[in-house]
């Protein structure tokens, strides 16, 4: 199993076995949590089901409702608190009818602006830093396809 | 997700117990392998957020692992195979930590089951926040293993 023995077979089989396991819990996931959007077109179908929607921008709002923007155009969660329109909001919600969701639970993002590209930058910066740090207790080989230790 | 740097610590600071430098560091690059293979799907493959779900399962750890290890020379692919999946799941445990709503933070049981799980500590985007205490719990940590390598010299 950790020889070089037929060593492409089982880089071949293991990104095979990788592509079962995602197109199978995608399905899996597809099934159990279908997109909001489709409340779009059809919201009986979907009553009862509550949707968990993340990291989104809240579009317009008013004294009950705000509106988030989707691939299939604006929904309106109804809440009696909304939050500012531009903030990112995280949140639980059924649908109620047309494009239309009644919010359960939802969270507001503060910040969300700089944290969510700070954690990117940071975590690029991290990535190459280390392997940075850390190249000198490998050898690259590639002719041989294969990163050797140094001793 | 959590910045890679709170990851990388949750990783480095057990690491100090592992002699082989290497394989120290396959720990470490271990636990950056579930966030790159979803990113990577995500962003170069163009898939849906499902569909990189199982990036951060335990069966899903296991096969980038093993996929990881095969790069490795045969003489450290076996305890390197282990150490890229002892860093997978490290990340998995991180994610853990973060508060969604019950969603679940990440998918560990797919593709058996597709149940979420969250500790639900803190907000997601509220993670770069800890950057400062994962910075002290990493210098304390080297200084504990260079301490300690003094000591065994």
């Amino acid at each position: 199993m950790f020889s070089d023995r037929l060593w492409i077979l089982k880089a071949a089989a293991t990104l095979g076995l990788l592509a079962l396991l995602f197109t199978y819990s995608h399905r899996k996931l597809a099934d159990r949590f279908p997109p909001v959007e489709l409340v779009a077109l059809s919201p009986d179908s979907f009553r009862g089901h509550v949707f968990h929607l993340a990291g989104h921008r809240v579009v317009a709002a008013d004294a009950r409702s705000f509106q988030i923007g989707t691939s299939v155009g604006p929904f309106r969660l109804l809440t009696p608190t909304p939050p500012p329109v531009e903030s990112y909001v995280t949140l639980n919600a059924r649908p109620v009818g047309v494009r239309t969701l009644e919010v359960v639970d939802l969270i507001v993002h503060s910040g969300y602006g700089w944290k969510r590209p700070l954690n990117y930058g940071i975590s690029i910066l991290t990535v190459i830093g280390y392997l940075w740090l850390v190249r000198r207790r490998f050898r690259w080989q590639p002719q041989n396809g294969l990163i050797r230790g140094r001793y | 997700m959590p910045d890679l740097f709170t990851h990388l610590v949750a990783a480095r600071a057990p690491g100090i117990f592992v002699r082989d430098k290497r394989i120290q560091a396959l720990l470490v690059i271990g636990t950056f392998m579930p966030d790159i293979a979803y990113k990577g799907l995500f962003w170069v493959m163009q898939t849906r957020e499902t569909f990189g779900a199982a990036t951060h399962s335990f069966v899903g750890v296991l096969l980038i692992s093993y996929l990881c290890c095969l790069f490795v020379e045969e003489s450290i692919r076996k305890p390197g195979f282990i150490a890229f999946a002892a860093g997978g799941w490290i990340h998995i445990l991180v994610d853990f930590i973060k508060f969604n709503l019950g969603a679940g933070s990440c998918r560990p049981l797919l593709p058996f089951s597709p149940v979420g799980f969250e500790i639900g500590w803190i907000d997601p985007e509220n993670v770069v926040l800890l950057i400062p205490i994962d910075a002290a719990i990493l210098a304390v940590a080297v200084l504990l293993e260079r301490r300690f390598a003094r000591v065994q010299q």
